[in-house]
């Protein structure tokens, strides 16, 4: 190899961050949210948007979700803060969040068609029961499955050659994350997202939250 | 919380090896092709001489050298993920020089149909100074541009709370003996270039061509990326 002496060094650029974590209220609120949720979908019919089979609320459940539902946006709006930053000033506050929260419930076989949330900065989920019971099959499906901004341009020319990534790992153009009880994601708004189809017996139920931004002078 | 950060888009550097001595071979190979063909071709250089693209034909061993060299790189950091152990691709490359003077600079553009292209610097042309006003940085375009940036565009993703805000561009500024590596697909530029002295530098496509099993195993020196299982 005529590069024996130069081990290449990889910059990995213009990644897409997706965030993790948990919420700590969860332990105090879950159970509260799950019933005022149920209550809600038995007098509501729901909306038909990228949800197959499953229910899901107006996007008004700020309006009803209560103490519970105000503690899990303020959690999420104090995460956007922590990972956003105004390049342009940084000692004044020149924008607001406005967030915008729903409700999910599937039973098996529902799943959401891939989409994303044209017009907001950050998209918020947050998984109030996984449904899973406690099993790790994943037979059970219902994962969240993101899609690269890229393709399908990266695959255009030659679909079965990757990158080979210094770990042996190879570039795929989806990523698949198993919902947990008590797990927070977060995400760009842009990012095209659904989720598989959920063939668990429990009840599923998601909390997803828009969050815009807007001048402040507009508060 | 975890950032966990997917679909990222690969920038390979290194510095090649004994580039002193290689880089006096290209430069002589260069130099007598731009004698012999002054007014080269007009794509994304602004001013500058870009030569045809068939360097491998006219510049000799120091070219062929440093095509093994990325080469070798490509076979490392490509994978085919459905050979089943067989070899499937093989390279089909193409190499090309530019030479710029003060003031020259190239538009932003990508290298359709190519998999994998690299640039290597004979010449950085800033005569040891660090000075950044004379520009003439490669600028790589991030691939989700303007998308990122639609909603509020002053309003950027930070990792944490001391950390730099995420760029929708990055520079690097050459250095002669640097190769880098990115794919054909990626958009980039070179920002003008102010030094005094010429910049040379050396620009390369490998494309991937699908090729029966059979041609690959009779032939088996020709390039491509090894077999996966």
């Amino acid at each position: 190899m005529t590069s024996a002496a130069a081990q290449p060094r990889i910059a990995p650029l213009f990644a897409t961050a997706v965030l993790t974590g948990s919420w700590p209220g969860s332990g105090q609120w879950n159970s509260v949210l799950f019933d005022r949720i149920m209550e809600h979908r038995a007098k509501h019919p729901g909306v038909s948007l990228s949800n197959v089979h499953g229910w899901q609320s107006e996007t008004d459940m700020l309006e009803w979700g209560g103490e519970a539902a105000q503690a899990l946006c303020d959690h999420v709006l104090a995460q956007c803060d922590e990972y956003s930053v105004d390049v342009r000033e940084q000692d004044r506050r020149r924008f607001v969040w406005l967030p915008e929260m729903w409700a999910n419930v599937n039973e098996r076989g529902a799943s959401n068609q891939t989409h994303c949330h044209p017009g907001a900065q950050w998209a918020a989920v947050y998984y109030v029961v996984d449904g899973y019971k406690g099993s790790d099959d994943t037979e059970l499906g219902g994962e969240i499955s993101f899609l690269d901004p890229r393709f399908p341009m990266l695959r255009m020319r030659e679909p079965d050659l990757r990158y080979r990534r210094p770990d042996d790992s190879y570039d795929d153009h989806e990523a698949w994350i198993r919902p947990k009880t008590g797990q927070l994601l977060m995400f760009p708004a842009w990012m095209l997202h659904g989720v598989r189809p959920y063939h668990g017996d429990g009840v599923r139920i998601s909390i997803a939250i828009n969050i815009s931004s807007r001048p402040r002078w507009e508060e | 919380m975890q950032v966990e950060y997917l679909f990222e888009t690969p920038l390979i550097f290194t510095e090649v090896p004994n580039h002193a001595e290689l880089n006096r071979g290209l430069r002589a190979a260069i130099d007598e092709r731009r004698a012999a063909d002054p007014k080269g071709v007009a794509i994304s250089n602004r001013l500058g001489w870009h030569s045809d693209t068939e360097m491998l034909e006219w510049a000799g061993d120091p070219a062929h050298r440093l095509m093994d060299t990325v080469i070798d790189i490509a076979n490392r950091y490509t994978q085919d993920i459905a050979g089943k152990g067989r070899r499937r691709f093989m390279w089909v490359p193409e190499m090309w020089a530019n030479i710029s003077g003060k003031g020259a600079s190239n538009q932003l553009h990508s290298h359709a149909g190519s998999f994998w292209s690299a640039v290597y610097y004979v010449e950085d042309g800033y005569a040891g100074s660090t000075d950044r006003s004379l520009g003439g940085e490669l600028e790589i375009e991030d691939p989700r541009t303007p998308m990122i940036n639609m909603e509020a565009p002053d309003l950027r993703f930070r990792a944490a709370r001391d950390a730099p805000a995420a760029s929708h561009e990055t520079l690097i500024r050459p250095a002669a003996g640097r190769l880098l590596m990115f794919p054909g697909w990626l958009r980039h530029a070179v920002k003008p270039y102010f030094g005094e002295r010429e910049r040379v530098s050396i620009a390369m496509n490998l494309t991937a061509m699908r090729v029966p099993f059979t041609v690959l195993e009779q032939y088996p020196h020709l390039p491509g990326p090894p077999p996966r299982d």
